[in-house]
């Protein structure tokens, strides 16, 4: 009896002891804890005392004595074991059998990745598995990319999260959708989407310089105000951009030259064309590999037109006009981002961005050697740029550019196959404001666009990979001989080799 | 002495209806996933040429879906295999003679399980060599990842076989033996959900699943902390197995 | 052969052999005898290495069992109670497995299986599966599968158990067949058939050795305590009398015929002192009031 409430007593303890060790593991700060252990001693001392006679008996047994030893070279195996894993994972042991070398990093990458020093370079993939196959791609293809960096930088600590899952983390570094990537060093962190193994480089080299990176908003041309909050005003792209690092400050291109330091200049809305001098600064600016933003506004003149043509960019005639759109906002010249385009700043974005009112942004005259256009956001098929907005009803004119639109547009300087610039065109400048930005698909388009801006770099130049190789052609005789042979021939042959023995076995009996 | 009880592990496999029947329908199904995933490719790389697009490679498109078919096959099948390993010699009282025989307990648990691992090794590489030899004839796949997926199902079978054969040995009954296996196996391999969160359970999915440790040998990398991890793996799992054989005498 | 020192099994907290103390000489045939449960088979499973023992120590043909394991197992052969069969392999593919556990050497490997088939008349169904065999073969393949490697020692747990009567005279031919040029230990729990197929006989009740020794020392070990009865020509009270002086005598009851004497101690000394004062008064008979099988009934469960 003494020895049944022993072990009954011994179990329960046994049982505190399995769920304190669990709990110190899973949420170390949940009050009880030391109740707990409190309980687990109390229970497996007193079965120990109480239950001595039959435990001394079973240890003295011969049995006893053979189990305890068969048990305790499990558990040594076991550490063996273990041990033999963690000293393995520690060292970079891997071989890539890929012809391409595609789970390596290229030499470039390796060699610096191997000379980055001091406190660690934490990288966070966020990638949900979702639902959707293209999300599982995009995450197993970020994982390879991680496992390569990881391997060939002893720096980093790679870590990636589900958003979905890990709510809290994603919370917490103020991640909102799948696809994002966060680089860090100290409070020194850059923000990377869509991630391949040059931007991820870029973004590595760029926390561990620790150069410090400013967007510049232009002032003196009428643009409109970083300072005073109103619902026109850019205080909210302030703080927005001031959430992820990039230190927000006025610039005056009437007085002063771009700061070396800046990474983007944002031209918002200026009501007075800018000058000569103040577009010769923001051009060496570009030529120096700046990123630049332009907003205008229907109708208003910018002064900027060369510059942009240099991009291969230009703001159309008329006001955009999206029937497409009347359903859901009650506006026709409210354009809703109907498609993003296929560019690293854009891409996985789902939700529509809302425009307030937008010239269409087209692509002018270039030199296809000089310049690179790519589209960002495209209003709907049905959509047109109306040269009459004021005429009731609004119709499509012959004279009007028909849709698809492009709402916004990029355009990448490289005169003479040199990096020169970027430059986002966008033909409406309240989506910006902090009436725009109160859409949450407004706030992720600008805080992509920007961030990628940021980050245009010309510290290294990644050759391009070999494509891959290997090739599969059959015919259609060769497909069914091939299926012929794994649905019917194989396993037949085996079921009848089955029967053979089974009819021989029955003979013999 | 290893090799003797390997031997007859083979040779009664060799001679058994069942154990034929078992290799069959393995082979319908591996034929099943291999047309469905040939086709699929072939239709994919028919519909990339009409829009003059790049084909899928190889390597994504048909060798990581064939590895991952192929190990999924084992998963399923391998309780089937290893469940009368030693759950029979101790129902069918053939276990004195393995014990009053000059052979070690440890001799027994290795004999068995090289045994098992040699069968199944036959399934995989002599029953599964149509697609390797469809690979090679019809065109021309980089072979250095292929030979990492094969070894990749190797030691993933020596693994599960080593679980097998422990399960086989801790249970009387096949049917439980069966069971055991199959239900762990298949939670080790689905720790790997687990891996997408953070925390302990996120690193409990990375370091504990046999999913994340298998993965990568399809995708033609060989990991050195895969390949330790599933001989480590397996090496407990006979460790323990070879323990319960030996404590057999001192019940 | 076979030395057996202070043997004890424990299961838990019963104890299935109890200090058990047996040696059995080169060629012998040894059987051991008891009820069940008096444990025959724990005993043979220690012996063949099935099973460990709690303590004491086992020496099989010289070999220590704890320390030269291997040695010790390859020199035996073990037919347990319930033969050790792979039902899907053929016979001949069975034994030659044995032979190959029993690291037969190779070449002598094919000779080994054949001899072992020929001796238990397995030649016929050489090339049966085992799960189609009759008990009876199925008890010789398990016999020959003991036997193929020519051990020094074989270990047989009640070799003619559940056969049919034609069965067990067959099986009793092969193991007197056998004698001489293997030791033999085998347990049973007929006495008739221990006393016929053994040289000597260890007879065990409740994990210990009640007696051993060849039939007439058992009876003599077994007279311990029990009845014998005598016939005279003389005067039955006279005789008594005197018997009744005699030590080794504890109660003299007169009967119309015979008189029936229970002694203290069944030695051979005893019963010659007996018999010398019976003799005076014209001994006709002295035999024991009970037959081997009654005293091995009675020794086996004193109640």
């Amino acid at each position: 009896m003494t020895a049944l409430i022993a072990r009954i007593v011994g179990l329960l303890g046994a049982l505190a002891a399995a769920v304190g060790l669990a709990a110190l593991f899973v949420a170390p700060e949940l009050p009880g804890l030391r109740t707990l252990a409190l309980m687990a001693l109390v229970g497996l001392g007193s079965w120990l005392y109480l239950d001595w006679p039959a435990l001394s008996r079973w240890a003295a047994s011969h049995g006893g004595m053979e189990s305890a030893r068969a048990g305790l070279l499990i558990l040594v195996g076991a550490g063996i074991a273990i041990a033999a894993v963690v000293l393995v994972e520690r060292q970079p042991l891997r071989w890539d059998l890929t012809p391409q070398k595609q789970h390596s990093v290229q030499p470039r990458t390796a060699e610096v990745l191997t000379s980055l020093a001091g406190a660690p370079i934490e990288v966070l993939g966020f990638f949900g598995l979702g639902t959707d196959p293209i999300a599982a791609r995009h995450r197993a293809r970020w994982q390879a990319l991680a496992s390569a960096f990881a391997d060939a930088g002893p720096t980093l600590q790679v870590e990636t999260f589900d958003p979905d899952v890990s709510r809290r983390r994603a919370d917490l570094e103020g991640v909102t959708s799948n696809g994002v990537v966060i680089v860090r060093r100290g409070d020194r962190a850059e923000r990377i989407y869509a991630p391949d193994e040059n931007s991820l480089l870029h973004a590595i080299v760029r926390v561990a310089n620790a150069r410090d990176r400013g967007v510049y908003v232009s002032t003196g041309h009428g643009e409109r105000s970083t300072t005073d909050i109103t619902s026109t005003s850019l205080t909210d792209l302030q703080a927005e951009l001031a959430a992820l690092g990039l230190a927000v400050q006025p610039l005056d291109l009437t007085r002063s030259d771009v700061p070396s330091d800046a990474a983007v200049v944002l031209v918002v809305d200026p009501t007075v064309p800018l000058a000569a001098p103040s577009i010769a600064r923001l051009d060496v600016f570009l030529n120096r590999n700046g990123g630049l933003f332009v907003a205008g506004e229907p109708g208003s003149e910018t002064g900027l037109d060369a510059l942009l043509q240099t991009a291969g960019l230009g703001l159309g005639p008329g006001l955009v006009v999206d029937p497409l759109v009347r359903s859901v906002t009650g506006d026709a010249s409210t354009p809703m981002v109907a498609r993003y385009g296929m560019h690293a700043s854009v891409r996985d974005l789902r939700a529509p961005a809302i425009l307030l009112g937008a010239s269409p942004v087209v692509r002018v005259e270039h030199d296809p050697l000089a310049a690179t256009v790519h589209t960002l956001a495209l209003t709907s098929d049905l959509a047109w740029a109306e040269s009459q907005p004021a005429a009731e009803p609004v119709t499509q004119g012959d004279g009007d550019l028909a849709g698809p639109l492009a709402l916004l547009a990029l355009g990448e300087r490289h005169p003479e196959g040199k990096s020169a610039g970027t430059i986002v065109l966008s033909g409406d400048a309240d989506w910006l404001s902090n009436d725009g930005l109160q859409s949450a698909p407004n706030r992720d388009l600008v805080v992509r666009i920007l961030g990628t801006l940021a980050q245009q770099d010309d510290l290294i130049a990644l050759p391009p990979r070999p494509p891959l190789e290997g090739s599969l052609a059959m015919d259609w005789l060769a497909q069914v001989i091939v299926g012929l042979l794994a649905l019917v021939v194989l396993p037949g042959g085996c079921l009848a080799v089955a029967t053979g023995l089974w009819l021989r076995r029955r003979v013999a009996a | 002495m290893i090799w003797h009880i390997a031997r007859r592990e083979l040779l009664v496999r060799l001679r058994s209806p069942f154990a034929w029947v078992v290799a069959g329908t393995w082979l319908a199904v591996q034929g099943l996933m291999f047309t469905l995933i040939l086709g699929l490719y072939l239709q994919a790389g028919s519909g990339a040429a009409d829009l003059e697009q790049e084909g899928l490679p190889l390597l994504s498109g048909l060798i990581e879906p064939l590895y991952s078919a192929q190990s999924l096959l084992l998963l399923l099948f391998m309780p089937l295999l290893s469940m009368s390993l030693l759950a029979a010699e101790q129902r069918g009282g053939t276990l004195s003679l393995l014990l009053s025989s000059p052979v070690s307990t440890l001799e027994v648990v290795l004999g068995k399980w090289l045994g098992l691992l040699g069968y199944v090794s036959c399934l995989l590489f002599v029953g599964g060599a149509l697609a390797p030899i469809t690979l090679v004839v019809f065109g021309d796949p980089p072979l250095a990842p292929m030979a990492g997926a094969a070894l990749g199902l190797l030691l993933l079978a020596a693994a599960l076989s080593a679980l097998g054969l422990l399960a086989s040995a801790l249970s009387g009954s096949q049917l439980v033996a069966a069971v055991v296996t199959w239900t762990t196996s298949l939670g080790l391999w689905l720790l790997a959900v687990l891996e997408a969160g953070d925390g302990p359970f996120a690193a409990l999915g990375r370091h504990g699943s046999l999913l994340v440790h298998t993965r990568s040998f399809g995708r033609g990398l060989v990991d050195g902390t895969d390949v330790t991890w599933l001989i480590a793996f397996a090496f407990v799992a006979l460790l323990a197995a070879w323990q319960r054989l030996e404590s057999w005498r001192w019940r | 052969m076979i030395e057996v020192q202070d043997l004890v099994r424990r299961y838990g907290d019963l104890v299935a052999v109890d200090g058990l103390n047996l040696s059995v000489r080169r060629g012998e045939v040894m059987g051991l005898l008891g009820p069940n449960g008096a444990g025959k088979t724990t005993t043979l499973r220690i012996l063949c290495g099935c099973l460990g023992p709690s303590s004491g120590s086992v020496q099989i043909a010289g070999f220590d069992l704890a320390t030269e394991s291997r040695q010790a197992r390859a020199s035996l052969g073990y037919l347990p109670e319930q033969p050790p069969l792979y039902d899907d392999m053929s016979v001949a593919e069975f034994l030659d497995y044995a032979a190959r556990l029993r690291a037969v050497a190779r070449a002598e490997r094919a000779d080994a299986v054949e001899r072992a088939m020929e001796r238990t008349g397995l030649l016929e169904v050489r090339h049966r599966l085992i799960g189609q065999l009759s008990k009876g073969f199925r008890q010789r393949v398990g016999l020959a599968q003991a036997l193929v490697h020519r051990p020094a020692v074989l270990v047989l747990d009640e070799p003619t158990s559940g056969l049919d009567p034609a069965q067990m005279a067959s099986m009793r031919e092969l193991i007197a067949d056998l004698r001489g040029e293997s030791t033999i230990v085998l347990s049973t729990h007929l006495l008739s058939e221990a006393t016929s197929m053994c040289d000597r006989v260890t007879i065990l009740a409740g994990g210990r050795r009640v007696a051993t020794g060849t039939e007439e020392e058992l009876r003599a070990q077994l007279l311990d305590g029990q009845r014998v009865r005598i016939e005279i020509t003389g005067e039955l009270a006279a005789c008594s009398e005197a018997l009744g002086k005699l030590e080794a005598v504890r109660s003299v009851d007169l009967g119309d015929r015979a008189i029936t004497l229970t002694l203290t101690q069944g030695t051979p000394d005893t019963l010659a002192a007996v018999n010398s004062v019976a003799a005076a008064f014209g001994l006709v008979s002295s035999r024991p009031a009970d037959g081997l099988e009654e005293l091995f009934l009675r020794a086996v469960d004193p109640q």
